[in-house]
């Protein structure tokens, strides 16, 4: 018998093993997904505290440019209307309306990235001439926060001795200057106009990039203030200001915090053109927040390409053949055989008593949904409410069914009142937890309570514990993406599953627990009571 | 791992080996609502003639409940229990009447409508293994044997015998105490005392996994007891698997004061503990057994047979304890 059965569980998994193989090497699937290089997921959240009765939000959308694409945009407004319009090189949302104090515009937007050629800047370039200057003129003119025409500008670029004559040598040396010269600070120290920066030499990105453009203008470039955010694996973004000048026919991007010209340091996401706040508004104080997270999600949409054209029976055969709400469904449905040989380990391996045997998983998925520290708190919220709930019903003497109907509606209605409270404290991810099985609840709080009368507290919160702790590590299974994306390319993997299920039935040794139970065995007795 | 190799040459039955070369192997599935229902149990017991508890009646269904009157009439003690239910559940011992009134073992009194409603409780599967439909039986309450007053609190202990092919290998007796409230429930804290196969003496005994030879609550000495009526346990605890099939049970067995020994429940997944009421492996003498074709043993060859597979005796005084453990 456990021969044969080593044999079958040995060909399951070579069978496994060979296809995962093939599959990677002749084929060229990848068994963990890759970052996607180009596209971010971006949101940028407004919070609004009300001044008056109306209010009128505007902020800069980022817009199409040849560095970016913008797509996937999505506005939750706060129920205030909203609206886009162009305003020169820019779009702006707005919003206006009665929001109520402490609402939260939130934009999100997915961007997708095209890398720049960098091109070397021309060696020479002339002097500006009229028609230039007249097709420019706004790229050139002076203004409050970027004076040109000042005399600190002039008297400065005098000391540089840099000459309008050869643009392109005075594009270097203004960039230089900016760089090895003026001091880059957070930008709070102190105004952060142009000439404020030249004179204190030293200054915060959106100083710096008004100080640049103040000496291109000054020597005839057309330039402009451009804000954005460095684009990160995930996290808030914080703005940051750069210049583009205008030469030779394009822009050229300068940033004057670091070393870089004519191209820009790292990915940046371009959120407006010109140096104005990027949010305007009557009737309210509003922040201002960017976060963002890289897309990996590609790696589906790749495949799922590559295996509609392709002809070879293991594309056609693989998952990604299906519609995307199945994949959806599979991606998640494909995780719980693991989940539940973490449940067999723990049960027939380690000894972990647990209320049912595959409650613990299903709460495992209920955490996917939740988060794992919003799902314990909301699991034993729900749990110790709905158990005080029995205890006092317990006085009533219901019969079952009644009694487990009456603890359902309990617990819907807690889990109602959870969410209502969630919602006005603004925990937005608790508020998924409404999908939590609502009937598996109910069956935890009665088996709890039974097992807490009979077999004791103590036994009962040995089940309670042991259920936590399975369902704790089949979280950490289910909800691991680098896993889920490896057993959906590879469904295969499932030959081991099932190997290991085999062998682990098989299995007539010891539980760790027993190594506790019987210790009177290990140690030749047992100590005496008292 | 040590431990591993430790619990093995001392012959312990873990959970796992339990389940697949025994209860899989030797009790076949459709034979379990033969001891899962007591009530079909002690009718068999009654076609065998193996000597139970009395019925009184059986509560069917929630319309039965009007002639419950009926079926108290004349017994002044009973007990009321679920057909179905596991591990002593459910189980409302009346110890007495007081006008219209029962008396429960504690003591407080319940008139006739509470008592019908913890029927049907019963009934709708509150204590049933699967939580269906139950059926609640009445009837006799045993009477503790004289021999058992010094060393139980509260209940009636109990006798459990592990009968394998026929063969009883490994017996104990349960001490309720007060930590267990007056139940025969190990794990609430009831007293396992591991007995002598072939001579009935309990030879160690264990409370909470700890060493004990004195009963907590009334003092008296634990070892050396000689159960009354050995032979005759073992031989309805053998003549349990003739009667049910089953190879591997746990045969739960009480001691009247007046009726002797009849038997309680049957168990198809008999627990492990027993093992450490006797400090000794089941592994080693069900292996004996299972060498040897039972079949073809008449009831007193098995009894025999029992007799010389039991592990060398134990001396009779308390069972080694070591004083301190490290590690």
């Amino acid at each position: 018998m456990t021969p044969r059965l080593f044999a079958v569980a040995g060909a399951f998994v070579l069978s496994a093993l060979g296809l995962i193989a093939y599959k990677v090497v002749a084929l060229g699937y990848e068994p963990w997904p890759k970052p996607a290089p180009d596209r971010w997921s971006v949101q940028i959240e407004i919070p609004l505290e009300l001044r008056s009765e109306e209010s009128d939000v505007a902020f800069f959308l980022p817009a199409d440019g040849p560095t970016q694409r913008i797509y996937d945009e999505r506005v939750d407004a706060a129920g205030m209307g909203f609206f886009i319009r162009p305003r020169g090189p820019n779009r702006i949302g707005m919003a206006i309306g009665r929001p109520e104090d402490g609402a939260r515009l939130t934009y999100r937007f997915s961007v997708r990235t095209r890398p720049q050629p960098v091109d070397p800047i021309p060696e020479a370039i002339p002097a500006i001439a009229d028609s230039e200057k007249k097709h420019f003129a706004e790229l050139l003119s002076s203004t409050p926060t970027i004076q040109s025409e000042s005399d600190v500008v002039a008297a400065l670029l005098d000391e540089l001795a840099i000459e309008p004559s050869n643009r392109a040598l005075a594009l270097r040396q203004i960039h230089e200057f900016m760089v090895k010269d003026v001091e880059t600070t957070d930008g709070r120290e102190g105004p952060q106009d142009a000439v404020s920066v030249l004179q204190a030499e030293r200054g915060g990105s959106l100083g710096k990039a008004r100080a640049t453009v103040a000496l291109l203008r000054a020597v005839g470039i057309p330039s402009r203030v451009v804000a954005g955010v460095r684009l990160v694996d995930s996290g808030p973004g914080e703005v940051v200001h750069w210049v583009e000048a205008r030469l030779d026919g394009r822009f050229w991007p300068v940033d004057p915090l670091g070393g870089a010209l004519g191209f820009l340091p790292e990915e940046r996401l371009q959120l407006h053109v010109g140096d104005g706040p990027a949010v305007e508004t009557k009737g309210a104080e509003a922040g201002y927040r960017v976060s963002m997270l890289r897309e990996r999600e590609t790696q589906y949409q790749i495949y799922r390409r590559r295996v509609s054209n392709s002809d070879r029976l293991l594309d056609k055969l693989s998952l990604y053949s299906l519609p995307v709400r199945a994949q959806l469904l599979y991606r998640v449905l494909l995780l719980v055989p693991l989940g539940a040989l973490v449940v067999s380990v723990f049960r027939n391996l380690i000894g972990v008593p647990t209320f049912g045997t595959f409650m613990p998983i299903l709460i495992s998925l209920s955490f996917r949904e939740s988060g794992i520290l919003w799902g314990l708190l909301l699991l034993t919220l729900v749990v110790t409410l709905g158990w005080f709930g029995r205890h006092l019903l317990d006085r009533a003497r219901l019969l079952m069914v009644p009694r487990l109907s009456f603890l359902l509606t309990l617990v819907i209605l807690i889990i109602a009142g959870l969410m209502v409270l969630a919602e006005h404290f603004g925990w937005h991810r608790a508020i998924t937890t409404a999908v939590f099985p609502i009937v598996i609840l109910t069956m935890t709080i009665e088996r709890l309570a039974i097992a807490i009368e009979e077999e004791g507290p103590e036994n009962a919160a040995k089940l309670v514990l042991g259920t936590l702790l399975v369902s704790v590590t089949g979280y950490w299974v289910i909800a691991n993406d680098q896993l889920q994306h490896f057993v959906f390319t590879f469904p295969e993997i499932h030959l081991v599953t099932l190997a290991l299920l085999l062998l682990i039935g098989r299995y007539t040794g010891y539980r760790l627990s027993e190594w506790a139970r019987f210790r009177a065995f290990r140690r030749g007795g047992l100590e005496r009571a008292g | 791992m040590r431990w591993y190799e430790a619990l093995r040459s001392s012959g312990v039955l873990g959970i796992n080996a339990r389940n697949a070369r025994f209860i899989s192997r030797y009790n076949p599935r459709r034979l379990f609502p033969l001891v899962d229902d007591k009530i079909r149990c002690k009718s068999l017991c009654r076609e065998h003639g193996i000597p139970t508890p009395e019925l009184y009646g059986v509560v069917e269904a929630h319309g039965d409940l009007r002639r419950l009157s009926q079926y108290l009439e004349g017994h002044e003690e009973f007990v009321i229990k679920p057909a179905r239910g596991a591990m002593g559940n459910g189980v409302l011992v009346i110890a007495g009447r007081e006008g219209d009134r029962y008396r429960k073992a504690s003591g407080v009194l319940l008139d006739e409508r509470e008592v019908r409603h913890y029927i049907s409780g019963i009934l709708s599967g509150l204590y049933s293994l699967s939580g269906t439909v139950d059926r609640a039986m009445i009837e006799y309450r045993v009477q503790r044997h004289p021999l058992f007053e010094p060393i139980s609190f509260g209940g009636v202990p109990d006798i459990r015998v592990i009968v394998f092919k026929g063969v009883p290998v490994l017996a104990m007796v349960r001490l309720p105490t007060r930590k267990s409230d007056g139940r025969a429930n190990l794990h609430q804290g009831a007293i396992a005392a591991g007995i002598d196969i072939a001579t009935g003496r309990t030879t160690h005994a264990v409370q909470s996994n700890r060493l004990v030879e004195k009963h907590p609550d009334t003092g008296g000495p634990v070892l050396g007891v000689t159960i009354p009526h050995w032979e005759e346990i073992l031989r309805i605890a053998a003549l349990s698997h003739d009667m049910t099939g089953l190879g591997y049970i746990g045969v739960d067995v009480v001691l009247d004061a007046e009726h002797g020994p009849l038997l309680l429940e049957l168990n198809a997944r008999p627990g492990l503990a027993i093992q450490i009421a006797n400090f000794q492996g089941l592994l080693h003498p069900l292996e004996k057994v299972e060498r040897i074709d039972t079949r073809r043993l008449t009831l007193d060859e098995r009894i025999e047979l029992a007799y010389r597979i039991r592990s060398p005796l134990p001396s009779p005084e308390p069972a080694p304890a070591r004083e301190a453990v490290s590690g």
